[in-house]
């Protein structure tokens, strides 16, 4: 190295060395109110972010043997003798020696990499060094205790313990608390939160008339008492189960999955613990003695995608939804992305593959065919609504009556058939079979359809008989050669008779077909033997019917009377052939072998195929089965099949998956929680224990991630900001000691969702105004102010449905999924190939039900949804996007719901008793936003009012259009142009930010 | 040290952010996605809403047509000549190259060789082979460069085509469209960065939304279906009975009302909501205009073919994609079904190749003729090729083929891509790449690249990791690039 060089690297590194110094200096200023270095809030997640890729759980991928994730990593002996960290001591711990090194090999992380540290986060590390490095095995795995409630300078704005711990942050940080809403937003504020509803105007009154000192409160237990409470609870509970109405992959064939989605909502609204509702959903089969509700709640688990691509391997797909089982498990309960174990050990959470296909073991054990669609994916359980138990018990005892009435004909020993048989069968053993020979078809007519009566004997005898001048016109004609069997005959003829030769030499049978858009009637050899289609549809289906006949020469005659409908009428008389070739086949095999020595099957076909052709009784027997089992399919319909959770008598061995691929096999494991966690209690290990532990004191996570959750529910982000991750890459949270001290006392409560619901929506916190200060949290992690974000899909869907009255507020909260309108033709069939599925759109009160109950099909969401941030529900959601798009924006305005919305609040604005326009402006302020308008807002809607009936009554047809949107009843009375002009206004009302948001 | 030179406009669009946040500052007047994703992106280079600040390597392209063969088109009747499969034709494939191989609906029938009836000819400079099947195609090769070595890691269609639009089999990650749109944002105010045009409703297979989802990124980077016949954009059209005018006084006053809502409360989500309304009313004018068709003349017709008069075809898709592509739209995703040809495949070839050959060969001479193809990838692919085995008689006419994922081909033009050669090999039985394997994931790392991104540094933080788009793998491929 040369002198200049030495000095130039001299003067490089004092640079470095000054430039370090300065920015810690600035660095830590600016944290000041960040309080001492915490290992979990300020070094953790710069560990994880860069350095655990290479220095962490993942054993594959670790290099030097060195691993920051544990305490003995950090702070034990390196293998040349030297220390990662001593605390206290900078210029020995090689960490900072590394961090801070000017030689790129030395520097770590290496620049390749492209993980550089930045100076801030050098900064910290070398203060934590310097202050004694401070070290606790991540939060995360520790259980919560509860902390100490912190004491607070300004003591006169808490309203609880909550409230101590936001305080105490803000005044860390020199800032003070928002004033307390105003009372009509937080009645607002609470309802959306509590039953995703707007309050109405005379809950408004009620509360802002209510002066007594616990009127909030009041208000707080009407909602949690109302049935809308579990609607709005499902709403943010079915992305966590991804619950969805169709199967996702491939085909994307329907499921009835909604008999879970009561279950969801009648939990939420019982308030059941939530402990027990973990269990239920996860191991509800597995409780002894469980009831029908318990099993419906293990749907939990089925609702996941699943495929029936012909060409799929049925095991990869079987390990793929254990997999998707296990992930989602994970993030609902554990708030961990355990994923990532599936292919590699966790690269920055102590979960290795071994701990991912331990956890998979529980819920590999699921019976039935992978690739089986919709529902028909067994294990099902058949839900039916109450009320239709009973008929449903009766068509399904019909069903089985009539179905035992025809085997019994058909099978059944019987002697005198059998000795017919037995006569049968020697006559055909020394005869020489021959197909029945059909002659041509002879047509006579088309004649004028005759009165009722004529239609009791053959026309044509009658004619020959009695009236010799119409026998003269009576003449029966061949058809032209092409016909063979079948004869079409135009629908709008009149009465045709029709006639053809039978030759045989044994008994056979011979199968008709009719078109059923004719009265047809049948006689052979002049004996009248069926009539069909008599009154009965004139679009054409078919029906077949069976004619026997003797050995011997016969002439087959019909008279079919066209009922004029669509289609031709269709004719066609053939022999059964599949008994001509049975019957071949049993002379040969089986005639030579008396009755009772016959193999079963040979005995029943030959016996079925006697029958079949000697006795007529066999085929009413036949028609009224079939009949019994169409009314039970019609019955059946109304119920559901919903899929369900049930472990496997034959216990499948679960195997650790390299890199995730299903052929390749490694070890074999039994099922077990993550090792981090320690073990499961004596007994079974099986997913009713893995339940039990999920909510035990044990883990350190569950109750946690719950109530993390539902504080991201009302205040748009939790206090652990990615609510799907609370592990090392997770963001570490803004109140530590309040998510503890949440989470010790829902446990604490028995799990009560209410009274958790409760003590968050009754604090301080809550209750500030929403406006948003000059501050320095401009996304209100440190909560300043209220909440204030835009609504769920479903929310301002439900807004709009209850502002203009649509909505029915009486109706339970249970069903089937709903189809509303839909945009453009059939979109289902736009995507699908092939015989697809069609959407068949909802009327009347389906129309109107909340947002909850929309059908989710996965692949072709419905496009209001989509576009307003609902997840397609492929995989587990813990919390949606709020963005704001322009193509939303084009939903809002024009979607047809949202329209029919806007025409008929109007239609309640004019129909109410008003004063005035402007009294009829302010009501619908009440009725969408809580509020009353300002008289600047009020003239703005008056003008646009005002500047609408200008052009509506210039152009009435337009009018009428408009105001004909949506299939709810429209009173005629109203003038159509007053009518457009209001829904114009509506409309608007409908758009404004303010509605679609919760302030 | 020549430094990456920025993206245009993200200087503009960093003040409108600023005039956002500053409470009154309204005389903004355009605002569009990018801007609006711009605004909710914060200060990080790629914050939670990002767009990039500058490219991470010069970029060759600004925009990419994708066409999406849907269900799999052979290779060995359009792109990859193998003589050898007619000479053994119905003989057993032999069961060294098979042997625990994958297959989807041949699992369990034996394995027979199939040949074609298609000729090939030697077109282009580089004599590149095409089908008889493909005769516009064929004059086009000096453009194009034939990929012959495409491999991917899914047997099914589902995850073969989340694997090819996604870069993972499972459902949940953000399509190549979207990490576009998130990474470099859209270059017209009045359209989305993503657009999604479908043809050949009703054939094999089926198509679903989440194949131009945003899967984790927001929402604002989706996929906008442009459809035809009927309502291009969901929503578009005003309801009957209320006409542009009408419209307008109805915004002027949900405006003004929001306006004033915003000085009260102060929330700059408010002024976003104000823009993404405004920008809605635009779109009412650009769509109807972008996919107004009757201006364009007759020659262009005739290079697009007669069906790109009727709406919803693939031909008429191709030439909306040129008209998109010249308002700077990122990414065009178009759609094409019905290649899933597990029988009557000779048939069926004849049929789908002439829907798609004028309309794929016009639209490669349209953005030509207007200066478009230097900076326009065009990628045609399946999701994967079809196996050189027979599926059903192999003698019979009724026969087809099984899904392939271990050999097909795909082909590139335009965008700094090499024009005028094949990139790769198959063994001669078309079952193994003997030579330079493009993978799913190096393709799409390669095309990122053309777009002047490094696929390892566009990622987003989701459950725990950085994703991207070529997943844990993925390299560049210099040999397919100009």
């Amino acid at each position: 190295m040369s002198a200049r060089t030495v000095k130039s690297f001299a003067r490089r590194l004092c640079l470095r060395l000054g430039l370090a110094l300065v920015l810690v200096q600035s660095v830590v200023a600016a944290e000041q109110g960040r309080g001492a270095v915490q290992f979990d809030r300020d070094i953790r997640p710069i560990l994880s972010a860069k350095c655990f890729a290479c220095h962490g759980p993942d054993s594959a991928k670790r290099k030097a043997g060195l691993r920051l994730d544990t305490r003995d990593g950090l702070f034990g002996p390196l293998k040349d003798g030297g220390r990662t960290v001593v605390p206290r001591q900078p210029a020995q711990s090689e960490l900072l020696k590394r961090i801070h090194s000017s030689d790129p090999t030395q520097l770590m992380p290496p620049p390749k990499t492209g993980k550089e540290l930045t100076a801030a986060e050098r900064a910290r590390l070398s203060q934590w060094v310097e202050d004694g490095a401070n070290w606790s095995p991540g939060w995360t795995f520790t259980p919560p205790h509860s902390p100490a409630i912190p004491t607070v300078g300004q003591t006169t704005w808490p309203r609880g313990a909550i409230d101590h711990f936001i305080l105490t942050a803000l005044e860390q940080r020199g800032w003070r608390p928002a004033a307390e809403a105003d009372r009509v937003t937080l009645i607002r504020r609470l309802s959306y939160d509590l039953i995703g509803l707007p309050p109405t105007p005379e809950e408004v009154d009620a509360f802002l008339a209510d002066t007594s000192t616990h009127a909030y409160e009041r208000v707080v237990d009407r909602l949690l008492a109302s049935k809308h409470f579990g609607e709005r609870m499902a709403q943010h509970w079915l992305d966590l189960a991804r619950y969805a109405d169709s199967d996702g992959y491939h085909d994307d064939y329907l499921r009835e999955m909604h008999g879970y989605r009561d279950y969801v909502i009648a939990a939420f609204n019982r308030n059941l613990p939530f402990s027990q509702f973990t269990i239920e959903q996860l191991a509800g089969d597995l409780l002894p003695n469980a009831t029908r509700e318990q099993i419906v709640a293990t749907a939990f688990n089925r609702n996941g995608p699943t495929t029936s691509e012909n060409g799929a391997d049925a095991e990869e797909y079987r390990v793929r939804y254990a997999a998707e089982r296990v992930s989602t498990t994970a993030t609902v309960w554990l708030g961990l992305s355990l994923a990532c174990a599936e292919c590699h050990d966790h690269k920055f959470d102590p979960l290795t593959t071994r701990d991912f296909y331990r956890m998979l073991a529980f819920f590999n054990q699921v019976p039935g065919n992978p690739l089986a669609n919709g529902n028909a994916a067994e294990p099902i359980l058949k839900l039916v609504p109450p009320g239709l138990a009973e008929p449903l018990k009766q068509a399904e005892d019909e069903q089985a009556r009539t179905r035992d009435v025809a085997l019994k004909l058909y099978y059944e020993p019987r002697a005198d058939w059998d000795r017919m048989q037995a006569a049968w069968e020697e006559r055909l053993r020394t005869m020489k079979l021959e197909p029945v020979r059909l002659g041509d078809w002879r047509k006579a007519g088309p004649f004028i359809a005759p009165t009722n009566s004529e239609f009791l004997l053959p026309p044509e005898r009658a004619q020959v008989l009695n009236d010799r001048a119409a026998a003269k016109e009576f003449s029966w004609n061949t058809f032209g050669r092409t016909v063979t069997n079948e004869v079409k005959l135009a629908a709008s003829t009149g009465v045709v008779s029709l006639q053809r030769d039978v030759a045989t030499v044994t008994s056979a049978l011979l199968r008709c077909r009719l078109t059923t858009n004719a009265t047809t009637r049948v006689w052979l050899d002049d004996q009248f033997i069926h009539e069909s289609g008599r009154n009965t549809e004139s679009v054409a289906t078919i029906r077949t019917f069976n004619v026997r006949v003797p050995a011997g020469r016969h002439r087959l005659l019909m008279r079919v009377t066209p009922l004029g409908g669509r289609g031709d009428v269709e004719v066609s008389v053939s022999e059964s052939s599949l008994h001509q070739a049975r019957i071949e086949h049993f002379k040969a095999q089986v005639f030579d072998i008396p009755l009772a020595q016959r193999a079963t099957n040979d005995l029943t076909l030959v016996r079925r195929i006697f029958r079949e052709l000697h006795f007529a009784e066999l085929d009413s027997a036949q028609v009224a089965a079939a009949n019994a089992q169409a009314k039970l399919d019609h019955l059946a319909k109304s119920a559901s099949r919903v899929r369900i959770m049930a472990e496997s008598t034959n216990a499948v061995p679960t195997h650790v998956l390299m890199r995730g691929d299903f052929r390749r096999r490694g070890e074999q494991i039994s099922a077990a929680i993550p090792a981090v966690f320690g073990s499961l209690p004596e007994g079974p290990a099986n997913r009713l224990a893995l339940a039990r532990w999920l909510v035990s004191r044990e883990n350190p996570l569950t109750a946690r991630v719950t109530v993390n959750r539902f504080w991201q529910m009302v205040f748009g982000a939790g206090i652990v900001k990615s609510s799907e991750d609370l592990g090392a890459q997770g963001e570490p949270p803004t109140h530590p000691e309040l998510l503890d001290w949440l989470a010790v006392r829902f446990m604490d409560s028995g799990w009560d969702v209410k009274a958790l619901l409760r003590e968050i929506v009754t604090s301080a916190t809550y209750r500030q105004a929403s406006q948003i200060p000059n501050s320095d949290d401009p996304d209100n992690r440190w909560l300043a102010r209220g909440p204030r974000f835009r609504l769920p899909a479903e929310f301002v869907r439900d807004t709009a449905l209850a502002a203009s009255g649509l909505l029915d507020r009486n109706r339970l909260p249970e069903g089937r999924s709903v189809l509303p309108y839909q945009p453009g033709p059939d979109l289902w069939k736009e995507f699908a190939f092939g015989e697809s599925l069609k959407y068949i759109q909802d009327h009347d009160g389906e129309l109107y039900r909340r947002g909850v109950y929309m059908f989710w099909k996965r692949s072709v969401l419905h496009p209001y949804l989509a576009v307003m941030d609902a997840p397609t529900r492929d995989v587990c959601t813990a919390r949606r996007p709020v963005t704001n798009t322009p193509t939303q924006a084009l939903a809002l305005l024009n979607e047809t719901l949202l329209v029919e919305c806007a025409r008929v609040l109007a239609q309640r604005l004019m129909l109410e008793e008003q004063p005035d326009d402007a009294s009829r402006v302010r009501r619908a302020f009440r009725l969408v936003l809580a509020r009353t308008p300002t008289e600047r807002e009020v003239s703005t809607l008056l003008a646009l009012h005002a500047d609408s009936l200008r052009h509506y009554s210039a152009d009435r047809a337009a009018a009428t259009k408009l105001v004909s949107i949506g299939e709810s009843a429209r009173p005629t009375k109203l003038d159509v142009a007053q009518h457009a002009a209001w829904l114009c206004a509506c409309n608007a009302l409908l758009n404004l930010d303010e509605t679609l948001t919760k302030e | 040290m020549k430094h990456p030179p920025s993206i245009p406009g993200l200087e503009a669009s960093s003040w409108t952010r600023r005039a956002f946040l500053q409470r009154g500052a309204f005389g903004f007047g355009a605002l569009g996605f990018l801007q609006a994703a711009e605004a909710l992106a914060g200060a990080a280079s790629i914050g939670p809403l990002g767009v990039m600040k500058e490219f991470h390597v010069p970029p060759r392209a600004k925009r990419v047509i994708f066409l999406f063969m849907g269900g799999g088109p052979s290779q060995f009747e359009t792109f990859d000549p193998k003589p050898k499969l007619n000479k053994l034709w119905g003989k057993p494939m032999p069961s060294s190259l098979t042997k625990g191989e994958r297959v989807a609906q041949l699992q369990g029938s034996p394995l027979v060789i199939l040949g074609t009836h298609r000729k090939f000819a030697k077109c282009g400079k580089a004599g590149v082979e095409v089908s008889d099947l493909l005769p516009h195609m064929r004059k086009v090769m000096d453009e194009v460069t034939v990929i012959r070595s495409m491999q991917t890691d899914a047997i099914n269609h589902d995850p073969g085509v989340t694997f090819m639009q996604t870069g993972h089999q499972l459902p949940g990650r953000p399509a190549m469209g979207a990490w576009l749109s998130y990474g470099l944002g859209s270059e017209n105010k009045n359209l989305p960065a993503y657009m999604a045009l479908l043809s050949g409703q009703g054939q094999d297979q089926n198509v679903k939304a989440r194949y131009w989802t945003s899967g984790f990124l927001p929402t604002i980077h989706q996929g906008v279906q442009l459809r035809s016949p009927g309502e291009p954009v969901f929503y578009l059209d005003n309801p009957a009975g209320m006409d542009s005018a009408t419209r307008r006084r109805i915004l002027d006053s949900v405006r003004e009302l929001n306006q004033s809502r915003l000085e009260t409360v102060g929330d700059p989500e408010i002024a976003t909501r104000i823009a993404q309304y405004e920008m809605a009313y635009r779109m009412q004018t650009s769509v109807p205009e972008l996919t107004d068709l009757s201006r364009e003349p007759k020659s262009v017709f005739e290079l697009y073919g007669d069906e790109a008069r009727k709406p919803g075809t693939f031909a008429a898709n191709c030439l909306l994609a040129r008209r998109l592509a010249e308002r700077g739209v990122r990414f065009i995703q178009l759609y094409h079904r019905g290649w899933d040809h597990h029988d009557g495949i000779q048939g069926r070839m004849i049929q789908e190749c002439k829907k798609v050959d004028q309309p794929c060969a016009g639209l490669l001479r349209d953005l030509k003729q207007r200066g478009l193809l230097k900076d326009t990838l065009v990628v045609w692919t399946g999701e994967f090729g079809r196996t050189p085995m027979a599926q059903g008689d192999a003698k019979s006419e009724n026969y087809g083929r099984d899904h392939q994922m271990r050999a097909f081909t795909s082909w590139v033009a335009g965008g700094g891509f090499k024009a005028g050669a094949v990139h790769g090999a198959t063994d001669e039985f078309g079952y193994n790449v003997v030579e330079s394997p493009v993978h799913v994931h190096d393709l799409h790392a390669t095309i990122l690249h053309a777009l002047g991104i490094d696929h390892l540094r566009l990622t987003y933080k989701f459950q725990a990791r950085e994703h991207r788009l070529t997943d844990v793998a993925g390299k560049v491929v210099p040999g397919l690039l100009a």
